[in-house]
């Protein structure tokens, strides 16, 4: 029975996961399937778009680039549609073979352009990449026009990003066949760093301006190679937190600020939770003894003091006080002093929680003590403390718990913790969900970790219950 | 061994209630003393004053020539040497049985825990309950556990025993596996100061049973004339509902 109780709580979890992945798969499957195309297009209509396309890629300053896309023909052949709010066109084409004019002649213009760059330089006039672009137009222009021309079939998709709007997409490959390897031939120009001059093989692996200036000449100014978004919403939102994600916590390692606030915020309500027990079991035993025995009544009534301040004023007033009161004064740090503010805060509740523990413990068990020869203390710290520590312990876990929760003002006075790391990175990235979120996660997931360590610790004690 | 001198106990905020009104006693070595009476008739509260788990109004007790009713007097080192076993055992639930016998010896005559569990063990062959040294006292019965809280006692080597009704909270099956404890016990020569209402365990073991009734003691002797021959019109009538 215990043991089927125990993997309930797992199973449950694990079934709401699968839910909550069925929906989100659901509701974007659903999406795709509404993702349809919203108007119908003619081939006459996509050829035009096509045509204006490619006449469009080169830009006006690249003439070279230009020259291609004038003697270029992409024929719309056939026409079918998609799943994805795209139409397919299968087309033939027919243009200059760039690439293999200048990996055949590349040499031959490195020579041309370092020529006239050294005779200019004699000459004292400065060589900038245009005057290159423009030396070389007529020298590549000329082997273009002597080239034969390449044909072949190509495949172009359409996408319809707004309904009734299409906007071709041209991949890399796409462009680079329809072109007759013109980013082949950037390629064969950007890796060029030596040239044969005079018979002598001269490295120009810095005279950047050479490769520029050829480069130019065939560039293709208003190419983009982005695919068009036609994402479904969830799709959309997908991205969007993946971009928020990345901005937020992966930009310039931004994560650290949540990584080094979470150890802060641990080694504090470690270090308070410490001082808590410690001050909390003190001042317990002091009550319990007054209440017993009637000594240490001027430390009693001490103790009530604390309690009643501790328990009566608000945890954050205590913070500001104990600091900028008490201890900056004194020349304390923020981390020590939040420690020690937490601590004596704890501290109190603490007391009451082992007082009634301490007093929960049948008589008899002092008794038996006692009449083995035990003094009143060690009675206590042999025989009662234990088993009221036991006793406590859920009670202590959720003081602890509390605590840790509550540490999160510690950035009042400018202790770097969770909290204020989260902060931190939204006055950066001006983000609010993703890094509050992420902060209020932390907690969640610290918290039940701490529960589930208690649970097993409780199981533990609770050996000597078997029965 | 044990002298009581005009004992008096009174309880409440302005002692008011009078439970013990002028004891005197005397326990001499090895002897074995039942104490029986009526319920509220102090009998219990006489045996906890006798290592002051109750605090005396008035009166003196003398322990081995000792005033222990002083307030100078170390009375922890004088309960090391006055076992006492409870009507209701009073083990100590979050240590083993073994740790239960040993925290005492080890924590104040400050033993060896090796030496401690040895003696521990051979203390529960006495008790005879040599294989639950592990076990919590949860695991227990009953007479278990008193037997265990004897063994508990006899761990410190008292001088004397003192028994507060230590069969009052068992099962009837079970009252026998500690009288019969208990008077391996007294075979062995133990000072025992016993309160019970077992008048056949007293008239068996006890050199000398007291009889109290509201705070004093009203008749004492050995037992074959006691119960035989009762001169007390109170004991008289005490022991025609008992017997």
């Amino acid at each position: 029975m215990k043991k089927k109780r125990k993997y309930q709580g797992l199973i449950t979890g694990l079934i709401c996961v699968a839910l909550a992945v069925l929906i989100v798969f659901g509701i974007y499957f659903v999406q795709k399937m509404g993702n349809k195309i919203d108007s119908e297009l003619s081939i006459e209509d996509a050829q035009t778009l096509i045509d204006n396309t490619v006449m469009g890629l080169p830009g006006n300053v690249s003439t070279g680039a230009k020259y291609v896309a004038d003697n270029t023909a992409v024929t719309v052949n056939d026409l079918s549609y998609g799943t994805e709010k795209d139409i397919i066109l299968e087309c033939t084409y027919k243009t200059v073979n760039i690439g293999d004019a200048i990996e055949t002649n590349i040499d031959k213009y490195l020579e041309n352009v370092y020529a006239f760059y050294l005779d200019n330089t004699a000459q004292g006039i400065k060589t900038n990449a245009t005057k290159i672009k423009l030396y070389i137009a007529e020298i590549i222009e000329a082997d273009l026009a002597a080239s034969t021309p390449v044909t072949g079939e190509v495949t172009v998709y359409l996408y319809e990003t707004t309904p009734g709007v299409f906007t071709p997409y041209l991949s890399d490959e796409t462009v680079n066949t329809i072109f007759g390897g013109i980013l082949d031939a950037k390629n064969i120009i950007t890796s060029a760093h030596t040239v044969t001059h005079n018979g002598e093989s001269v490295d120009i692996a810095n005279l950047n301006t050479l490769r520029t200036g050829i480069n130019d000449y065939i560039a293709l100014k208003n190419y983009d190679s982005e695919k068009p978004d036609t994402s479904v919403p969830i799709e959309k939102l997908w991205n969007t937190l993946k971009y928020d994600f990345h901005r937020n916590f992966v930009v310039n390692q931004q994560y650290k600020y949540l990584t080094r606030g979470l150890a802060t915020t641990l080694e504090i309500t470690a270090l308070a939770v410490l001082l808590g027990i410690l001050i909390g079991f003190i001042v317990a035993v002091i009550r319990c003894v007054n209440q017993k025995t009637g000594k240490l009544t001027l430390l009693s009534g001490i103790c009530k003091v604390y309690l009643s301040v501790m328990r009566g004023t608000p945890v954050m007033v205590q913070l500001l006080i104990m600091y900028f009161v008490v201890l900056l004064p004194l020349g304390v740090e923020k981390f020590p002093a939040a420690v020690i503010c937490f601590g004596l805060n704890s501290g109190a509740y603490v007391s009451e929680i082992v007082r009634g523990g301490i007093m929960s413990i049948d008589e008899g068990q002092t008794e038996a003590g006692r009449s083995l020869g035990f003094n009143y203390i060690e009675t206590m710290w042999y025989i009662i403390i234990p088993q009221a520590f036991k006793a406590v312990l859920p009670s202590l876990a959720n003081e602890f718990i509390t605590l840790l929760k509550e540490s999160s003002v510690a950035f009042y006075i400018g202790v770097a913790d969770l909290t204020l790391g989260g902060i931190k990175i939204r006055s950066i990235t001006y983000s609010n969900y993703m890094p509050l979120i992420a902060v209020a996660l932390i907690y969640l997931v610290v918290v039940l970790g701490l529960s589930k360590c208690v649970a097993i610790l409780e199981r533990r004690l609770s050996k000597s219950d078997k029965r | 061994m044990i002298s009581v001198k005009n004992l008096y106990k009174n309880f409440g905020e302005n002692d008011e209630i009078k439970v013990l009104k002028g004891i005197d006693e005397h326990i001499e070595k090895g002897e074995k003393v039942v104490v029986i009476g009526p319920s509220g008739s102090g009998k219990s509260t006489f045996l906890r004053c006798l290592n002051r788990l109750e605090e005396p109004s008035s009166g003196e007790i003398y322990f081995d020539g000792q005033l222990i009713t002083d307030k100078k007097c170390n009375i922890d080192k004088l309960r090391m040497q006055m076992g006492m076993v409870f009507q209701h055992f009073n083990l100590f639930p979050h240590l083993s049985i073994l740790e239960n016998i040993t925290l005492a010896p080890i924590k104040l005559l400050k033993k060896k825990k090796s030496e401690a569990e040895a003696e521990a063990k051979k203390l529960l062959e006495i008790v005879g309950l040599p294989d639950k040294a592990d076990a919590y006292p949860a695991q227990l019965s009953g007479g278990q556990k008193q037997r265990i809280a004897i063994a508990r006692s006899l761990a410190m080597n008292p001088q004397v025993m003192l028994f507060d009704e230590p069969t009052s909270a068992l099962d009837p099956e079970m009252v026998g596996e500690v009288l019969d404890l208990m008077k391996k016990l007294a075979n062995d020569g133990m000072t025992m100061v016993i309160v019970t209402h077992e008048m056949g365990f007293a008239r068996e073991v006890a050199n000398r049973v007291i009889f109290m009734d509201e705070g004093k003691i009203l008749e004492q002797g050995a037992p074959e004339e006691f119960f035989a021959n009762p001169k007390h019109p109170r004991l008289k009538d005490f022991l025609s509902k008992v017997l």
